[in-house]
């Protein structure tokens, strides 16, 4: 009896198995090695790291590069998220009602999210060019077309325009099928007292949605807090480090300065703030634990 | 009565106005992708900007194709391959440690899992550098291995598949036990063919990231015949500094796999990459 449960065990276990080498490998191993190389100092030509204790990370919160990189990259996040969020929603209410028409749009909106981001890029880059479309259309209402890449801000805008077109479909995809899992009743009860269509979508969706809407930003904000290849190939960091994100800050010091340990030391700093904000997901969706994570 | 109906009209054309106007803003830089592949590099950084390819060829085209000794279709080879192979890989590794943990028991089942998931959490940049040391230790530098085996921890993979295990009736692999299944028979024979739906998902999911990423490939490779797409058209940026034709042209060519793939499986992508809302 002993010997067959041991017997299933194993076959348990060998079932395990690949993916435990491979796990890890690549993913535990590598968790470990982080903190270790946080508190050390070389690069990636040594054989041996020095230890240095937190240096690292005092180095990386007094660094301006660091400093400008954290704001930047929250003032995307400011930005961005509750654009992106607010167009999700507004969508999302235009297309949940399922007709040929919104299926259409369905399939439209989809064909960003196949894109790769270099490729994104480069179709955004061509739009916002000097002599682009959007220069055009600029000039035929009377503007002075804004030269996106060179002004400090308009270069964030162009990383943020660029993330929003490639991305923000993606939360209209999510919204819409909470809106499709709310039972049918609700809706039609709202009706017959005699709501109207904005007071059912405020009064009546987003309360039903109200999980979706908090699983959506904080993944948009953990994405835009993440970006790294819009910046790499749009801006390249410029001007002048105007549009330099934490990743980006990372990539540069480890890979471009092989300063490996400061990356380290960065790169935990980050996941702390990623580990912030998953809390406070937590925090508002236990608030009122209504056990669905997102209505399928 | 008249009031409203006009006034739902009224609605309902801006409704339309507003749709159509989203669909445009995102089918506009598709088109002038297709029409600037056509153009040579001087009219596209010209102005007016051109919405029609008149005068166009294919000549961008030619020319990706055949540059350095078709080093495109090597790139393209490079991606197809890695993207592939990693896919297999992570739908077979995945759905065997899902089974594991969704049909069957073993001392330590709860906390291996939630370690599992508890990774998910950790951004992949964190981990970035010390992968980098590991691979290079490894020899894996400018190889096949580095752009396929690190992909393959794909915790995600294993949460989705557990929870698509989970729905599977125990008195379904039951019956082929008492059969005279072996345990793994039932896990090739039984378990992955009826999870075939569920594994198409992820594989949609997991190949649609792969065929995209450029973080990666970027750091681990820089030899140019072993480089992916993404990374491939990203050095032509860098090479020439500004938009050419045949960036376009590269750009559009590496679009067409996948957009072949959507047309034949919209609905499937739809939810394939919605997938990732469960990830958070």
């Amino acid at each position: 009896m002993k010997k067959r449960r041991i017997k299933e065990y194993a076959i348990s276990y060998s079932f395990l198995l690949p993916f435990a080498v491979f796990f890890i490998t690549f993913t535990l191993i590598p968790i470990g090695y982080v903190f270790y190389l946080s508190m050390h100092d070389g690069n990636f030509l040594q054989a041996h790291f020095d230890w240095v204790g937190l240096k690292n990370f005092k180095d990386v919160l007094v660094s301006p590069d660091f400093q400008k990189a954290f704001k930047n990259t929250f003032i995307y996040m400011l930005i961005e998220v509750p654009v992106s969020q607010f167009l999700g929603i507004f969508f999302a209410l235009l297309i949940k009602k399922k007709t040929k028409f919104t299926h259409f749009c369905e399939i439209v909106y989809f064909l960003p999210m196949l894109l790769s981001m270099v490729v994104a890029s480069v179709l955004i880059s061509y739009i916002l060019s000097n002599n682009g479309p959007l220069s055009m259309l600029f000039k035929v209402f009377g503007l002075k077309p804004i030269s996106w890449l060179n002004g400090k801000f308009s270069a964030k805008m162009a990383v943020m325009i660029l993330e929003l077109w490639k991305g923000g479909t993606f939360f209209i995809f999510v919204y819409m099928s909470a809106m499709r899992s709310i039972p049918l009743d609700c809706i039609e009860s709202a009706k017959i007292d005699g709501a109207n269509v904005v007071q059912e979508s405020i009064y009546v969706v987003l309360p039903l949605i109200r999980n979706a809407i908090i699983l959506c930003v904080t993944m948009n904000t953990i994405w835009q807090f993440q970006i790294f290849e819009s910046v790499y190939m749009l801006t390249n960091g410029g001007p002048l480090g105007a549009t330099q994100t934490v990743i980006y800050e990372i990539y540069q010091y480890s890979f471009k300065y092989y300063r490996v340990g400061l990356g380290a030391a960065a790169s935990l700093m980050f996941l702390l703030v990623i580990l912030v904000i998953y809390g406070v997901e937590n925090l508002l969706l236990r608030e009122r634990d209504t056990g669905r994570r997102l209505a399928k | 009565m008249n009031k409203y109906r006009i006034k739902k009209k009224v609605f309902s054309a801006l409704k339309i106005f507003v749709l159509v106007l989203l669909a445009f803003i995102i089918l506009f830089p598709f088109w002038q992708l297709i029409v600037s592949s056509m153009m040579q590099t001087n009219q596209i950084i010209s102005y007016p900007p051109k919405f029609w390819p008149e005068n166009g060829s294919f000549a961008n085209y030619i020319e990706v194709l055949t540059m350095q000794d078709g080093v495109y279709l090597r790139w393209m080879f490079n991606s197809i391959f890695v993207a592939t192979v990693n896919t297999i890989m992570v739908l077979l590794v995945a759905s065997m440690a899902g089974y594991a943990f969704a049909k069957r028991n073993f001392p330590g089942k709860k906390i291996l899992f939630t370690i599992v998931i508890a990774t998910q959490i950790i951004p992949s940049v964190t981990t970035l550098i010390p992968l980098f040391l590991i691979v290079s230790k490894l020899g894996w530098v400018n190889t096949y291995k580095s752009l396929i085996f690190p992909g393959v921890a794909n915790a995600f993979g294993v949460y989705m598949m557990t929870q698509f295990m989970k729905d599977i009736p125990d008195s379904l692999l039951e019956a082929a036990i008492i059969d005279g299944s072996s345990q793994y028979g039932v896990f090739f024979r039984i378990v992955m063919p009826i999870t075939v739906p569920q594994l198409s998902l992820l594989a949609i999911f997991n190949f649609t990231g792969q065929w995209g990423s450029l973080t990666w490939p970027l750091i681990t490779v820089n030899e140019t015949a072993m480089k992916t797409i993404p990374l491939g058209i990203a050095s032509m940026k860098d090479l020439n500094g500004t938009l050419t034709g045949g960036i376009m042209a590269a750009s559009l060519i590496s679009f067409i796999p996948l957009l072949i793939a959507f047309i034949f499986a919209s609905d499937k992508f739809i939810e394939g990459m919605t997938l990732g809302a469960v990830k958070g």
